[in-house]
């Protein structure tokens, strides 16, 4: 039975829309987690059902849930009944409340001020202890899609808890975390040593067996984005890669874990070996470096960025540390490249830490430590040793070569293989010496020659071998003998390496179109669908796209043209506007930067994403972090901010991506308003590296005590960039590799010297502009045909080339640039 | 009302173990119906985040288990849990009116086992992310009676005397709902299907 459309002439296009709409794809099972559902679903069942309560052995947990509302004198004697009944189990209460209980396992007891047991869907309250047994697990819901996990043997006491803001602390022994609610999914979590946040960061903390048999290992393990800072919040380490596991190891020997300043002078080698979590205790080098046992064969190695730790350290315990060693630190600091320190044996097992993030400046970060051993006595360790020492060393070449991050952690014992079978016992994947990053450039170099599979239209060959290199990679990373082929992972990568493929098709549109518009009679006879949907393709792909004319770019362009120049830009696709000649910014690129831009302006939805959570904390905590003045901004920013009370504040500056570009500690800082440019935080839009950053979106985080709030800024659109690298093929075409047959001279330029300018829109760099470098000349010249395919293929070896030679984007008026009076 | 056990279908069987507070029999029902409570969920709110729709569905089941004592038996079981995800639904909705949330990553999400070729061109993914978003956004602009109705009629393809019954209205209604809302949603999206 079905109804005539809604109009007439609606018919076919109804149709057209009913069949999309069924289309859709519907969601798949995997995207919803059915077991949450499950337990929510019987667990409410249970408390709407059970009207009893039942009493199992000691140590197990009682449901004794009541749906019925008795008066509080009546519900706590009920309460003590029961204990008395049964001494040594538990009971629940079933209470309301947003937070609450989800699971138990095993034995928890919760200590609160007016109950004594703890039952999934007991509401939490603030001064709530949940204390877990050896076998016990603990998942409670503290907000809306937010959980946390309570792993054997730990103690969470509930210290805040509100709507927005959710706080608990957790202890285990001497090692103690605060977690804070974030956003609605994610948690902060800030230790002594450690803090990890980030959108959709899980956390885990885990107990388990050492390998010194029966003592307590805690690992504390991290998936997704993840900063790890200092005991004081100074950026150490940083993992950027969703899906990435740190496992720091820290109370290794069960003994508890010291603070670097409560550490005793005359603190022997063994308790530094409680230091082991090392990432986060960069601020522990100190310390460290003032052991007074110094036995032959050990080797601590440094390198620049982190040579201020020895030096440091070298200073506070001149009299424990050998002349040496401060000699090769001051070196080190100067010099870049890695220095070793003489040996030194600390004379326990060994451990490694490699920590390879970006250091910031002046911070102490000890980078690796390596050990101790007698290689005679332990040819393996030796062997194993070595192995270390080359990953290590490709790592850093890879770093300094390609600027990727490498990020790996992996710790020794006697017996490295067992070691790695435990780690993947307790549920962790942990890198292995030699699965480093030579492992993943030979795969994603076998993944570009399968990806050549597709050129010859040979899919299913493709597949097949991309889902072998992703097993096997996987195989030799993890050391897992099976990995199940078919692995959404798999495919994922093969999708993203079809892009040549996809390519090559747009590409010929766009030259088919080339070629319709060249021999087309009239101008309305061209047809540019084929540009368009290159466009579209190239910008779905986020390939750039480069803009020559074969006149300079004309003054002014076609408003179709403009449009599609437009669309393309805002939507995230690159345009490159070559220079051919040598005289200053043309002003046609002024006009296009200037129209792409000022739209981007006008829009400024969705700026403002952030500050819901921050008005609330300023109400919680009488903090104010205003919006920084200005917004837009070049050279520089200041941060306006009112403290009730001295405060240490954090400031950190994020990019699009949430990668960490810009972060500052300010120390006890006053109370009072920093409200004037005079007296207020400057930031002058570089990175800790003090590099000038690109143009874009930034995202400006203060955060004092429970406060924290987040703004949008903005750094200019439009500057000089500096020479030497390229924003874009940075380390594999800096600027001086840029093919050009006509030098121009410097007086010629607005800026003295060749450059590159950018604009950038949403964080990423759009639009840029070459200047003095003269690189259409061989682009167009057709007596050189070779040189320019081969200038071409030297310099955008991954960009896209599209010559509009025959004005085909400027369809109908192409006018040539005016020269500009010298 | 329920028949003797020797008259009794699995359903009724089922459904009577689900009253007596049989587990199995409680995870049996739960899980054949819960691609159902799923799709229904997910086309009536839309793209939203996960959470959302996992707490809906989990309160659809509450329900669900709630009220079956309830269930007559007059229209088929699946209407009937038709009629109680619809209707937490429009609780939902009402109790916490909230904008639909579009993230990209949320619509027209690729199968993990879609072919390569040719549905994977990044074009025709884009554009048909591109038509969800458009078409949610038109959807969650009509009125909820009219959205509803449609959805069922024209998304899930049930037939109109039971989306009468699901809703509660006669056909004459539905009928009508529905004419209004092909014409709103016609409307707001003319403008996108025509280009």
């Amino acid at each position: 039975m079905r109804m005539a459309p809604a109009c007439k002439d609606d018919g076919p296009t109804l149709k057209r829309m009913q069949e999309r709409a069924r289309n859709l794809p519907g969601p798949a099972d995997d995207d919803v987690d059915w077991g949450r559902i499950e337990h929510g679903v019987f667990a409410a069942l249970d408390r709407s059902s059970a009207r009893s309560w039942q009493a199992s052995f000691p140590g197990s947990v009682i449901q004794a849930i009541v749906d019925w509302r008795p008066t509080p004198a009546i519900a706590w004697g009920f309460a003590a009944l029961v204990v008395c009944a049964l001494a040594g189990t538990w009971f629940s209460l079933q209470r309301s409340g947003g937070a609450r209980l989800l699971r138990i396992t095993g034995n928890v007891q919760c200590r609160m001020p007016k109950a004594i047991a703890a039952a999934p869907g007991l509401a939490l309250k603030r001064g709530m202890t949940f204390s877990t047994g050896e076998r016990s697990l603990l998942v409670a819901q503290t907000g809306p899609g937010s959980y946390v996990a309570l792993s054997p043997a730990s103690e969470m006491t509930i210290t805040a808890l509100s709507r927005r803001v959710q706080a608990v602390a957790l202890s285990r022994g001497m090692f103690s975390a605060q977690l804070r609610k974030v956003a609605d999914r994610s948690f902060a979590v800030v230790t002594a040593n450690a803090v990890c946040t980030a959108l959709g960061t899980v956390f885990q903390v885990h107990a388990g067996v050492a390998e010194n048999g029966g003592a307590r290992t805690d690992l504390f393990v991290m998936r997704g984005a993840v900063r790890i800072q200092g005991r004081h919040r100074t950026p150490a380490y940083r993992v950027v890669n969703a899906g990435q596991a740190i496992a720091m190891v820290g109370d290794s020997l069960g003994q508890p874990v010291f603070q670097p300043r409560e550490m005793p002078a005359d603190t022997s080698i063994d308790s530094l070996a409680l230091r082991g979590m090392g990432l986060g205790a960069a601020e522990n080098v100190p310390g460290l470096i003032s052991i007074t046992s110094e036995p032959p064969g050990a080797r601590v190695r440094v390198n620049g960025e982190n040579a201020g730790a020895v030096v440091k350290a070298a200073g506070d315990s001149a009299a424990a540390a050998s002349p040496p060693v401060a000699a090769h630190a001051d070196s080190a600091m100067r010099d870049s490249a890695r220095t070793r320190l003489p040996a030194r044996s600390l004379g326990w097992d060994a451990w490694l830490v490699c920590g390879n993030g970006r250091r910031t400046k002046g911070r102490v970060d000890l980078s690796v430590l390596e050990l101790p051993c007698q290689p005679q006595d332990n040819p393996w360790h030796s062997d194993e040793l070595r192995k270390i020492e080359e990953f290590i060393s490709a790592t850093t070449d890879l770093k300094a070569s390609h600027q990727r991050p490498i990020i790996s952690c992996a710790g020794i014992c006697r017996d490295f293989d067992t070691w790695i079978r435990q780690a993947n016992k307790r549920g962790y994947a942990p890198a292995r010496p030699l699965a480093g990053p030579e492992l993943e450039c030979n795969a994603l170099d076998l993944l570009a020659d399968a990806a050549a599979c597709l050129v010859d239209k040979k899919e299913g060959d493709y597949l097949e071998r991309v889902k072998q290199i992703c097993a096997d990679y996987l195989r030799l990373k993890f050391g897992v003998p099976a990995i199940p082929r078919d692995t959404a992972w798999s495919l994922a990568v093969a999708r993203r390496f079809e892009t040549p493929l996809w390519e090559k098709q747009y590409l010929d549109d766009a030259e088919s179109s080339f070629k319709t518009a060249a021999g087309a009679a009239r101008p309305s006879a061209i047809d540019l669908r084929g540009i368009w949907r290159c466009l579209r393709g190239m910008q779905i792909m986020e390939r750039p796209l480069l803009l020559c004319e074969a006149s300079g770019l004309p003054l002014e362009i076609g408003d179709d043209n403009m449009r599609m120049l437009r669309t393309y830009v805002n939507n995230g696709g690159f345009i490159y506007f070559a220079n051919a000649a040598d005289y200053g910014i043309s002003q046609g690129v002024r006009n296009v930067i200037a129209t792409i831009i000022q739209e981007r302006l006008d829009d400024s939805a969705g700026t403002r994403l952030y500050n819901r959570l921050s008005r609330e904390d300023r109400r919680v905590s009488g903090f104010v972090f205003d919006k920084p003045q200005p917004t837009i901004f070049h050279p520089w920013t200041f941060f306006p901010m009112v403290l009730p009370q001295p405060a240490d504040v954090e400031i950190t500056i994020l990019n699009r991506g949430g990668a960490v570009v810009f972060a500052d500690t300010l120390r006890h800082l006053p109370d009072g308003a920093y409200v004037q440019r005079r007296n207020g935080y400057r930031w002058n839009a570089v990175d800790n590296f003090n590099n000038d950053v690109p143009s874009g979106y930034y995202i400006y985080r203060a955060e004092a005590g429970l406060c924290r709030t987040t703004w949008p800024i903005r750094v200019s659109l439009l500057r000089y960039l500096k020479p030497g690298r390229h924003p874009i093929f940075s380390a594999a075409f800096p600027l001086s590799d840029i093919p050009s047959m006509h030098q121009s001279q410097p007086d010629d330029l607005p800026y003295m010297q060749r450059g590159v300018f950018g604009a950038s829109i949403n964080g990423r760099l759009s639009i840029c502009y070459t200047e003095g470098y003269g690189e259409l000349l061989i682009l167009r010249d057709q007596q050189v045909k070779d040189l320019r395919h081969d200038a071409i293929l030297r310099w955008m070896a991954n960009i896209v080339v599209t010559a509009l030679d025959k004005g085909s984007l400027a369809r109908g008026v192409v006018e040539p640039a005016v020269m500009p009076p010298k | 009302m329920l028949m003797p056990a020797e008259q009794q279908t699995p359903l009724a069987m089922l459904i009577e173990g689900c009253i007596h507070h049989d587990r199995n029999a409680q995870r049996l029902l739960f899980n054949t119906y819960k691609q159902l409570v799923l799709r229904c969920v997910t086309r009536y709110l839309g793209p939203r985040t996960k959470i959302d729709v996992e707490d809906v569905i989990q309160q659809t089941y509450i329900e669900l288990f709630g009220s079956l004592p309830l269930y007559e038996g007059r229209a088929s079981f699946e209407t009937w849990v038709y009629r109680i995800s619809s209707s937490v639904c429009m609780q939902y909705l009402r109790k916490k009116y909230r904008r639909r949330v579009f993230r990209r990553s949320e619509i027209a999400e690729i199968p993990a086992d879609a072919a390569a070729l040719p549905d994977s061109r990044p074009d025709i993914m884009s554009e048909r992310r591109e038509f969800g978003r458009h078409f949610y956004a038109a959807l969650d602009a009509i009125r909820p009676e009219r959205r509803m109705v449609f959805i069922l009629a024209d998304m899930e393809e049930r037939p109109l005397d039971e989306v009468g019954i699901i809703t509660g209205s006669s056909i004459g209604t539905v009928k009508s709902r529905l004419f209004r809302a092909r014409r709103d949603l016609m409307k707001r999206l003319e403008r996108y299907i025509r280009e």
